[in-house]
């Protein structure tokens, strides 16, 4: 059993998750995450400091780019040092496994030696809307916000695999972050997930250094990340070191076991499920969220309230979005712009008309490229409680 | 103990403050019955973590054990299991399952504004086939 601590080192202990090493900056800085705030974010809904885990409220989702400020933040361990110093000294990303040339690259190689490209993408949490399960699932009780679309500059993995020579035996690309280990414990890693090789040769994931115009920010990945759009965020690696290309499916934590996988079959609500019938999650379900107007709003006038949100979904564009005031017994179509670019949501408008005061409700269901869409109740119970897409419903009163 | 009691009451201090109304919704970890579970989670799971995530779970003593297991499986060194028993004890107690969740039902806005229209909260069960009459 283990023991207790003197105080002095728990204390020392409980520091080095937020500032491994603890520069006098880095501890000022943390300690700002002590007060119910969260470095370099504002206006989030907390749901642990310790990792940090924070979601967007819905309202703020309606910019086409969520701010830096404003994009939800899942971590597993604490924050590298160097996200904090924003210093490059002693960094460099290394590419090795089943390739035929391993790299090391410094960002400035990766800038001068691969295509710069930006791209509008989105990440979404796998347990987007876990909150809603029932029977709960244990993990962070995510509603709605576990959700973003920023624009990001980097590189294509692809290129900076082409350039190590993926060897024909590579089935897996395995990321290795800076991030301790919240025991602070050097041996431990917090998270190591990855991609199938065909996601990370796909022409939108990207090795990213830049988000909305800005280099990294301390929780989103300083200097660098992957951005695997489409799958589970948990797979676009931050404060990447090192990308291990494998000749199996990547075993590192959070990669095995019940995390980020499903059961291979549909399943009652609270079934045990057996560990090796759980499956890794691919490509993220349709999905789409009212930005305006809030639930709860009031609408004075009579005439037809505007609608608008933005549609996404995990392997390809969404076709249609429509609206529904009365249950799902009929329905609306709304206006939907194309995609900016793969991976990128894009804006529904709509409006509806009222014709007696009242209470309603608003539902928006969009129609991915398959013809497939969003359920109007939870969907498809998991252990762990991951890809909840039902439909988002506003209410409103109509005066 | 006591010093350590008041280094995390501290720390939870400011989160109070601030808070909205949804982290308001969530109670402060309770002493509970059985005050051993409690000063077991001082040590073996404040250790690493904030208690927020104890704090925003109703669970069945099982599903507290699958918790602890991936805890274990994420690195925390195994429990002597009469400290397990103990700390189940405790979750069991403080923060199994409740008849009625405290949050708003599926699909709904986490947003503060709203507080005072409890109407603006959709408010039928997310899965209602799988809900029983009492």
């Amino acid at each position: 059993m283990r023991s207790v601590l003197p105080l002095s080192r728990r204390r020392f202990l409980g520091a080095v998750p937020v500032a491994a090493g603890a520069s006098a900056l880095a501890l000022e800085r943390a300690a700002g995450q002590g007060g119910g705030a969260v470095f370099g974010k504002s206006g989030l809904r907390i749901l642990s400091e310790r990792p940090v885990n924070a979601e967007t409220l819905v309202a703020d989702l309606d910019p086409r780019y969520t701010p830096n400020e404003k994009h939800f933040v899942r971590n597993n361990g604490g924050l590298p040092e160097r996200a904090l110093s924003g210093s490059l000294e002693g960094w460099s990303l290394r590419v090795d496994g089943e390739v035929g040339n391993p790299l090391n690259l410094s960002l400035d190689d990766l800038k001068a030696r691969f295509e710069n490209v930006s791209r509008a993408l989105v990440l979404e949490c796998a347990g987007n809307g876990r909150a809603a399960f029932q029977p709960g699932a244990s993990g962070n009780q995510w509603w709605l916000g576990a959700v973003g679309c920023a624009r990001y500059t980097g590189v294509r993995l692809r290129d900076v695999l082409n350039a190590a020579g993926v060897l024909d035996t590579a089935v897996y690309v395995a990321y290795y972050g800076e991030d301790p280990h919240l025991s602070g414990n050097p041996e431990e890693v917090p998270i190591s997930r990855g991609v199938p090789l065909s996601k990370a040769l796909d022409e939108s994931t990207l090795l990213a250094w830049d988000m909305n115009g800005e280099p990294l920010p301390p929780h989103h990945g300083f200097p660098l990340r992957i951005v695997a759009p489409g799958f589970p965020a948990s797979a676009s690696g931050k404060w990447l070191s090192r990308l291990w290309v494998r000749d199996q499916v990547h075993d590192g934590p959070k990669m095995t076991g019940y995390s980020y996988r499903v059961p291979r079959y549909p399943v009652a609500p609270g079934t045990d499920v057996p560990e090796e019938d759980m499956e890794i999650i691919g490509p993220m379900p349709v999905k789409s969220i009212i930005t305006r107007p809030e639930t709860g709003v009031r609408h004075a006038g009579g005439g037809p309230l505007a609608i608008r949100g933005w549609a996404w979904a995990g392997d390809g564009p969404v076709n249609a979005v429509h609206l529904s005031a009365d249950f799902g017994t009929t329905w609306l179509p709304c206006q939907l712009e194309e995609p900016e670019n793969p991976f990128a949501w894009q804006r529904f408008e709509g409006s509806v008309a009222f014709d007696i005061p009242g209470h309603y409700e608003l539902w928006a269901r969009a129609t991915d490229h398959q013809g497939r869409q969003q359920p109007m109740v939870v969907p498809g119970w998991n252990p762990r409680g991951y890809l909840n897409n039902a439909m988002h419903r506003i209410a409103v009163t109509a005066l | 103990m006591k010093r350590l009691h008041l280094v995390v009451a501290i720390a939870l201090l400011p989160v109070a403050a601030s808070a909205g109304p949804e982290e308001r919704a969530i109670p402060a970890l309770a002493v509970g019955q059985e005050s051993d579970g409690r000063a077991l989670i001082d040590e073996n799971c404040l250790y690493c973590h904030d208690d927020s995530y104890i704090r925003s779970l109703n669970l069945p003593r099982e599903e507290w054990e699958g918790v602890l297991d991936m805890m274990i499986g994420m690195g925390m060194p195994p429990l002597e299991p009469e400290t397990q028993e103990k700390i189940l004890d405790y979750l069991e107690e403080e923060h199994g399952p409740r008849e009625s969740s405290p949050s708003p039902g599926a699909g709904t806005s986490a947003d503060a504004q709203t507080e005072d229209l409890p109407w603006a909260f959709p408010r039928y069960r997310p899965n209602p086939l799988y809900w029983r009459e009492p």
